[in-house]
């Protein structure tokens, strides 16, 4: 069978009330916040760091999100500085992507090691 | 949630025009599915979609007769789309699109978009 | 270290428990066997009666209420084991953290022996280094060094890596002013064949 697609009449949008909801499951953040924080050049190996039920590092609450990631960091680097770079890029670029806040990202560095780039 | 279609005859784009032995309850069902149909494929359409998706647990989809149609479910209160979306562009603008491309087929209900996965390059 | 130990105890704990209750499971399961299969002398416990028989029934009732309790007390003894073993699976799996940062916007915790393994390979980049082992004891963290040198080296380079670049690393790391440390060295003679490193 087929079905073809009548030309598309592009309709204004109703109004946001009326709009029906956006929503981004957790996984998309967690997808998301995992290539974000690789993006750091301190920063070697990320692995989302889910809890017992579910293995993704992003949960979203309405328009806010938590990330719980699980790095490798190069060594010397200052870890602190790694940190705050990798919490500002994620934070920035789940915003970008998806229009949720992070409001919490717990890094845990699991790994230490490895030349810095 | 449409129910489980029974068999009928193969739905066409105007539902009035649909005579068919199943009465006018297999007319409205009929018209629910095209409906549906409609709606997937031009959410497919829209840039930023990569398919349709089934929701958490699959639950998103609609029954027709003699296939399932995964990512699209509407009744009479909303509409609900999910979808497994590309990076191109942010996910708001991606799921504004895939919601004026149907504003016509919807009306007045509310259409839900739910972004349930993505696909990144390089994984 | 300390957790190293606490693993291998953990292990042999582990290998002990289940080796006794398998035994004991599989000479239960044996000798219901045997008794269905007749192995049994058949004036004692024959295959083709009831395990709880007359016998059994008058026992419990001439011992009650007094085994009742004593039976109550074994099942509390099985579970107070099976707590502590779930209790000590905990602890080994437990990875150390440290905690560097605790803000609104989440925490940051660096594990120790990934801590450690870094200050190591940073402290065998020395010449003068054959080995080295670190561990981290926190919370505020110390260092504890165990490095394998070598003899014929300059006495000086060991301790112009230690002072000039491997703490000064872990300090920058850790952004803290002061990381106190503590190494022992073990000299050992210059690269043979038959050096055994510990």
């Amino acid at each position: 069978m087929t079905v073809t697609v009548p030309a598309q009449r592009r309709a204004p949008l109703p109004a946001p009330e009326r709009r029906g909801r956006t929503e981004v499951a957790d996984r998309v953040v967690s997808k998301i916040a995992c290539v974000a924080a690789a993006e750091v050049p301190e920063v070697r190996d990320v692995q989302p760091r889910g809890l017992p039920w579910t293995p993704s590092a992003g949960e979203v609450h309405g328009d806010q999100a938590v990330v719980r990631l699980n790095v490798s960091v190069a060594y010397p680097a200052p870890l602190h500085a790694v940190a705050a770079r990798l919490r500002e890029h994620v934070i920035d670029r789940v915003a970008a992507q998806t229009g949720l806040h992070v409001t919490r990202l717990d890094i845990t560095m699991t790994d230490v090691g490895g030349d810095l780039p | 949630m449409t129910a489980p279609t029974p068999p009928s005859p193969a739905p066409s784009p105007a539902p009035s025009s649909a005579a068919g032995p199943a009465g006018p309850g297999g007319e409205e069902r009929s018209g629910a599915a095209t409906e549906a149909r409609l709606i997937a494929d031009r959410a497919l359409a829209c840039r930023g979609v990569a398919r349709l998706s089934g929701g958490p647990f699959g639950t998103v989809a609609t029954y027709l007769p003699g296939q399932r149609l995964t990512g699209v479910s509407a009744d009479e209160r909303d509409v609900e789309i999910a979808i497994v979306a590309t990076l191109d562009r942010p996910l708001p603008q991606t799921a504004d699109e895939v919601r004026s491309a149907v504003a016509d087929l919807a009306g007045d209900r509310p259409v839900h978009v739910r972004v349930d996965d993505i696909i990144v390059e390089g994984t | 270290m300390i957790k190293g130990m606490n693993g291998r105890r953990t292990g042999r704990g582990n290998r002990w428990g289940l080796a006794l209750v398998g035994l004991v499971l599989a000479i239960l399961g044996g000798s219901a066997l045997a008794r269905g299969l007749g192995a049994f002398p058949q004036n004692w416990a024959a295959a083709r009666t009831t395990v709880v028989d007359g016998n059994v029934v008058a026992f419990f009732a001439r011992t009650s209420p007094g085994i009742w309790w004593l039976v109550a007390l074994a099942a509390l003894v099985v579970a107070v084991l099976a707590v502590r073993w779930l209790l000590v699976q905990g602890r080994r799996d437990a990875r150390r953290v440290l905690r560097i940062e605790d803000g609104p916007t989440g925490v940051t915790e660096v594990s120790e022996s990934g801590m450690a393994q870094a200050v190591a390979a940073d402290v065998e980049s020395s010449p003068a280094v054959f080995h080295a082992a670190a561990h981290l004891v926190g919370p505020r963290p110390e260092v504890r060094l165990r490095v394998v040198a070598d003899e014929s080296a300059p006495m000086g380079e060991l301790s112009r890596h230690l002072s000039a670049v491997a703490l000064p690393h872990v300090r920058d790391a850790l952004d803290r002013d002061r990381v106190p440390a503590v190494a022992r060295v073990s000299l050992e003679p210059s690269p043979s064949p038959h050096r055994v490193v510990r």
